[in-house]
């Protein structure tokens, strides 16, 4: 089993109602099994907030143990580097464009 | 950098690097100090990104940071009534009390609903900081404002569009024929002003010939070989007509581009929608030589077909190009000549010589791969976006670049910030390119399709699914959101430079916005009309005071190197000394975070905005001084031998030269630009579905697959005795509401009658009686009068006056820079109706078309 220590910042938390939270995975789970996970608790608007099309929107940034999960594998990113794992994931508001 | 150069009696004589902060370009810049006072600006011999130069701006950035004008103190209002020239009484209070008042303000908010609270700031070197901010607290709500009321809104979804990048800029390296519209890029405007216009100066040495369309012969339309005088709102009239000219009249354009890099061959049906494939959901394609349909990534591109009929199960299809081409028929160059006043036969012409100039067909060797080489490009920005139909009208500007083949090749439009080893597009599931760069991979494009959903931002941009940013919607969201099922009223407003008051439209309509809000922190170094609504005012730093890492950056669009060029690392750091109480509004923020209870989502958010990896990032119990955050984030970013010792030392890093591969990677990343906007149905009948459930009038018109010309209202709504348009003109020496707070600039501007006063025709002026020099009144169809003085030209369409820059300030901060001649300059944005049926409800552009009639004063 993995234990994962998750920590939410941002629009989500109102969203989650919680600041952070431990999850408990089975062996071998990705980030796309926590948030499967986390959807089935906190339901569809937390996946509309943080999946576009299956995988993570733009504005969703999620840390798995300080690394950034989209340069770590993604949705398939393990969560089994340490232990606990730690999962920050942040929604970050629109980025900063041109004039 | 910093040489001791005693002489006789000085103890000091230093050159200190750092980067201007007069726009938002972040030239290189060294500061000459003595004796501890700066004394002159000027740039560092060829380097980056502004290749040694400094505009008129950036060497007066001194001016201001001497003002006795500035913030002296944190100060709270005492006043209740607000507005500009009421006077706030503002109580001078310790920065301990100040940053208690706001934690305590914050806090508050938070319980009742953190989308309360908006965070604003034209500050791109801080931006990052703001947004962590927004996010630690636990709102969407973080904005630019200014200019994304008139100027980005028909570039960057179009930028996005073409290049999966929020921003692109011309390759002046190999075209050989620019056609601009409604622009300044190269003339110490738009992006990269300094190094763009030095770019643009050699190749015009070079030979490249620049045609500028545009109603006022502006800076660069008096360098070009040729100004097309052109009545405002109708370039798309005139985009129109070219393609057609070039699809159905000359049958020349790029078909090899449209086949393998556009949507062009995909299969649509009655409805306007792909056919798609039963097993794979891919879009299909047409085979010319055998009849076949097959998903678009199945099927040898040059074999598909751009025109015909397909039959697919049963059901008639035809290649999205068909469609493309019938919806240009109508536009021919007489058509288009009556709406823009332009002669059909230049429409003609240019179109002829544009196409011509394309090389069409060619390549070029860089590097060991075969290019596609376009030496003709077309460039827009703010004329084409200050528009009701500017989402319409860029993407034409785009669809012209993509007829020409001329996207991320040689001598084409480049998409200028995802540039570098990291870039690499994502394709999604039609095939489409969106931006996978990790330094932007928070970025809003159309694609991959977004949701339409009731409103969680105060800018309503829930309702934009195709647009990147909303922010001229801001007033409706502050005024009119309950209409729009906003659960929420905005509790706190922090903003710091940026001024919302004067780059908004008219400040009448603002103000009652801003004074729905419940609470206003102003971080400024001067008072402005923004600050006239604040409930705090607390002294910023100047620029040649603050510490600001990560100023320039290769991977910015302000940056955009060209191929063979090198972007450039640069940052900010204190010139001299900060007057007493100024304090850097970035840290600010941080310490008040702290103080609300919210310091662990600040790092956890700063990590995030500002992509901090490994050792570097912040622990989410430990606060660190803007010192160590600013290493952190430097080293971070640039690596472990640059944080800001190295930056303090030599002021700047010269990135590795731009690879061909990376300059242009049209041929490398594979993916698709949509010609036909397919996905710009599905979205307008999505909004159309919300706006009708709450019973709000809504114009989808132009959520089209194909784009037409559709007049602005004010063309349509105006009274027969408002004959002329009032346009707004860029000055090369202006740029937002603070050079107007400069008082070198000012003077240089008054001492200037060309470009401080009120242009209008020779020709027009003659026939109502009015010469040069003479006071006029100016008047709107909605009652707004201002004076100004008449400069005769004929720089300008007879059909149009123009206001040049951003004067007309009210408070303007420092009064040194009205001066004792009191003479402020005309602000046009006050005449500018900020009312929803002038906004493109598309793209959130603000119509400044203004129709006015003129008159002796
Ligand atoms: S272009 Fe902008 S950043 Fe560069 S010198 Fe001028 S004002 Fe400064």
């Amino acid at each position: 089993m993995i234990q994962c220590k998750v920590i939410f910042a941002g629009l989500i938390k109102r969203v989650v109602g919680t600041s952070e939270m431990t999850v408990t995975l089975p062996a071998g789970s990705t980030l796309g099994d926590l948030l499967a996970d986390l959807t089935a608790r906190f339901g569809q608007e937390f996946e509309d907030k943080i999946l576009l099309n299956g995988d993570l929107a733009n504005h969703a940034v999620v840390m798995i143990d300080g690394d950034y999960a989209r340069e770590v594998g993604g949705m398939q990113a393990r969560l089994d580097r340490q232990t606990p794992a730690q999962v920050e994931i942040v929604l970050l508001g629109p980025p900063l464009l041109g004039g | 950098m910093a040489v001791a150069l005693p002489m006789a009696g000085v103890t000091e004589d230093v050159w200190i690097p750092t980067a201007c902060d007069m726009c938002y370009n972040g030239c290189t810049v060294q500061v000459h100090r003595v004796d501890g006072v700066a004394v002159k600006i000027e740039g560092i011999p060829g380097v980056g990104p502004n290749y040694g130069k400094t505009c008129a701006k950036g060497l007066s950035a001194l001016m201001n940071v001497y003002s006795p004008n500035r913030v002296q103190a944190p100060m709270v209002r005492t006043n209740p009534q607000k507005g500009v020239g009421v006077d706030p009484g503002w109580k001078e209070i310790s920065w301990d009390e100040a940053l208690d008042l706001f934690a305590s303000k914050i806090k508050a908010a938070m319980d009742k609903d953190p989308r309360s609270i908006l965070t604003h700031t034209f500050d791109r070197y801080t931006y990052s900081v703001a947004k962590a901010f927004s996010t630690a607290v636990g709102s969407p709500n973080v904005t630019m404002g200014s200019a994304g009321i008139f100027c980005g809104n028909g570039t960057h979804p179009v930028a996005f569009t073409l290049t999966a990048s929020n921003e692109i800029h011309d390759d002046l390296k190999y075209c050989n024929h620019l056609l601009m519209f409604g622009a300044s890029a190269g003339f110490v405007g738009g992006h990269n002003a300094m190094g763009y216009s030095v770019e643009m100066q050699d190749a015009r040495q070079r030979g490249m010939k620049l045609t500028v369309v545009d109603p006022v012969l502006n800076y660069a339309a008096s360098h070009a070989d040729e100004w097309i005088p052109i009545r405002p709102g109708t370039d798309a009239a005139f985009a129109l007509a070219m393609m057609r000219e070039w699809v159905i009249v000359q049958d020349h354009y790029d078909k090899t581009f449209l086949k393998r890099h556009t949507n062009a061959t995909y299969l649509v049906g009655a409805d306007g929608r792909y056919i798609r494939d039963k097993a794979t959901n891919k879009p299909l394609v047409g085979i010319a030589a055998t009849g076949a349909a097959l998903p678009f990534d199945q099927a040898p591109s040059d074999e598909a077909a751009l025109e015909g009929t397909f039959t697919v199960d049963g059901v008639q299809a035809t290649p999205a190009f068909v469609v493309f081409k019938k919806h240009l028929e109508p536009y021919t160059a007489e058509y288009a000549s009556k709406v823009t006043s332009v002669p059909a036969a230049t429409i003609t012409r240019v179109a002829h010589e544009v196409v011509e100039a394309a090389s069409i067909g060619q390549t070029i060797q860089l590097e060991g791969d075969t290019y596609p080489l376009r030496t003709a490009a077309i460039s827009w920005y703010r004329g084409i976006s200050a528009h009701r139909h500017a989402m319409a009208s860029g993407m034409l500007m785009g669809q012209l670049n993509m007829l020409l083949g001329a996207v991320d090749v040689p001598g084409g439009v480049l998409n200028s910030s995802s540039m570098g080893p990291t870039w690499r597009p994502n394709l999604d599931p039609d095939g489409f390119i969106y931006p996978g760069n990790p330094l932007a991979g928070h970025m809003k494009p159309a694609l991959p399709r977004r949701k339409v959903s009731a409103p969680e931002t105060l800018e309503l941009q829930e309702l934009f699914p195709t647009s990147v940013y909303a922010r001229a919607m801001l007033w409706l969201g502050l005024l009119e959101g309950d209409k729009f099922g906003l659960p929420y009223k905005c509790e706190v407003l922090v903003t710091s430079r940026g001024n919302i008051m004067q780059t908004s439209g008219d400040p009448d309509t603002m103000a009652k916005a801003m004074k729905t809000i419940g609470f206003i922190v102003s971080l400024n170094p001067f008072e402005d009309e923004t600050a006239a609504f604040a409930d705090l005012l607390l002294p910023d730093q100047h620029s040649l005071e603050r510490l600001t890492p990560l100023v320039g950056n290769p991977n910015n669009f302000t940056n955009a190197a060209s191929v063979d060029e090198s972007g450039t690392w640069n940052f900010q750091q204190p010139v001299v000394k900060v007057v007493e109480k100024a304090r850097n509004w970035g840290e600010v923020l941080i310490d008040v975070a702290f103080r609300a209870g919210i310091g662990p989502d600040m790092n956890t958010a700063l990590n995030a905005a500002c992509h901090i990896t490994g050792e570097y990032q912040l622990k989410r119990d430990q606060k660190y001084t803007w010192e160590d955050f600013s290493d952190r984030w430097t080293k971070s970013t640039v690596g472990a031998d640059h944080g800001l010792d190295y930056f303090r030392k030599n002021g700047y890093l010269k990135d590795e030269a731009r690879l061909a591969k990376y300059a242009y990677p049209l041929i490398h990343h594979g993916g698709r630009v949509p010609l036909y906007l397919e996905h710009f149905l599905d979205a307008g009948v999505a909004v159309k579905a919300y706006t009708d459930s709450r019973d709000i009038e809504w114009d989808v018109s132009d959520y089209s697959a194909v784009m037409d010309f559709q007049p602005c209202l004010t063309e349509k709504q105006a009274p027969a005795q408002f004959d002329m348009w009032l346009v707004n003109q860029k000055l090369p020496f202006m740029a937002g509401t603070y050079s107007a707070e400069n008082p070198l600039l000012m003077d240089l501007a008054k001492r200037n009658s060309k470009v401080f006063n009120i242009g209008i025709n020779r020709a027009t002026a003659a026939r109502k009686g009015i010469v040069d020099g003479d006071e006029i009144w100016i008047e709107t169809p909605i009652g707004k009068k201002v004076k100004g003085i008449a400069r005769l030209t004929e720089g300008i369409h007879p059909e149009c006056a123009s206001a040049p820059g951003m004067f007309g300030r009210t408070t303007a901060g420092n009064k040194d820079a009205i001066g004792k001649d009191g003479s402020r300059g005309v602000h046009f944005n006050n005449l500018v109706q900020f009312t929803l049926d002038r906004m493109d409800t598309v793209s959130a552009a603000l119509d400044s078309c203004v129709k006015i009639k003129i008159s002796k004063a």
